[in-house]
């Protein structure tokens, strides 16, 4: 697991790093808040779902634990995150079915890495699948996207206005 | 799903009570932030103390339960969104207002840290939280750590909407 481990710490810190590369479509007060608030939205349904109808369990060992935790806090909402930098690139650059394609790509891998770690006791399926997955990984993204979209319209207005007062 | 309280006792009335002072308090300051920044620092709170719950409150640590059940309930979402914020909101008001610098600044993070260990107290004796191992003054601790982040954090969205970075 050690193995495993190391190679989810580079993975994360290659994904943090692939942020800077993130540049145009979002400020960095805008990667800062978009990156919580998937973490944010991803631990409440999570828990609400797979945690409190019983359909996942993590195994207790500290190992796995730690190889849970970092897919769960860093890659999974950096990988998000980039989803929501193509989702909201203008529609003339990425074509609406590129941005299903790359949606489509997301949740698979998304599943692949649960299979992974279900293979690895990591976690353990016990009504866990793929549909559920695809339900609380959405309304994630719907969740993410819908404050990303408050944030980018409200606060600037707000601000302008305050500031032309 | 979210899970309803057992029995509407005690720490529900304690965190509804709770939320109510913490949310008239915090509305009642005059307005000295920008909507980014309260976002930022709302935000940045419950994505914190979620963090630490799901990182010390779960297996294999579980050091604590919040409320009746180690599942997510109604009244945690209250804390998470109505407690937690509006405290971090006060605190950086005043931290803000009183220009805290110097010897001060740690006096304020050490100060606010106790008058959290305070609550927390009170709100473990209102069966809030159900420690399994967690011992009080380990708080005080993170308290201090999670301050001193919270002013790290009001610099740096200072420092951005300086830059002019926020549109």
């Amino acid at each position: 697991m050690h193995v495993w481990n190391t190679a989810i710490v580079l993975v994360g810190l290659a994904a943090a790093a692939s942020l800077l590369r993130m540049r145009s479509t979002f400020s960095a007060l805008e990667k800062f808040l978009y990156f919580m608030v998937l973490i944010i939205a991803h631990e409440h349904l999570h828990t609400a779902i797979a945690g409190n109808l019983k359909l996942l369990a993590i195994t207790d060992r500290l190992s796995t634990f730690a190889f849970y935790q970092i897919c769960q806090l860093v890659v999974f909402p950096i990988v998000a995150l980039w989803l929501m930098y193509i989702w909201f690139q203008p529609r003339a650059r990425v074509h609406l079915l590129l941005k299903m394609a790359a949606t489509a790509g997301w949740l698979w891998g998304l599943n692949g890495l649960y299979l992974y770690m279900h293979a690895q006791d990591i976690v353990k399926f016990t009504g866990w699948n793929w549909r559920y997955l695809v339900c609380q990984w959405l309304a994630v993204l719907a969740l993410s996207l819908g404050f990303a979209l408050w944030f980018r319209k409200r606060p600037g207005k707000r601000d302008r206005d305050a500031a032309a007062a | 799903m979210l899970q309803l309280p057992e029995r509407f006792d005690l720490n529900e009335w304690f965190v509804l009570v709770s939320a109510v002072l913490a949310m008239s308090v915090a509305l009642s300051l005059p307005k000295r932030f920008s909507s980014a920044e309260i976002s930022a620092y709302v935000v940045f709170t419950i994505y914190l103390s979620q963090t630490v719950d799901s990182l010390i409150a779960v297996a294999p640590y579980d050091f604590y339960d919040v409320n009746d059940s180690p599942k997510l309930e109604l009244a945690d979402v209250v804390i998470y969104y109505l407690c937690y914020p509006p405290f971090t909101y006060v605190y950086l008001y005043f931290y803000d207002k009183w220009h805290v610098r110097g010897w001060r600044r740690a006096a304020y993070v050490v100060g606010y840290s106790l008058l959290s260990v305070l609550l927390e107290w009170l709100a473990n004796i209102c069966h809030v939280y159900t420690y399994k191992g967690w011992k009080l003054y380990g708080s005080f601790f993170v308290y201090v750590g999670v301050y001193t982040l919270y002013i790290l954090v009001f610099r740096f969205v200072r420092h951005l909407l300086r830059r002019g970075v926020v549109r």
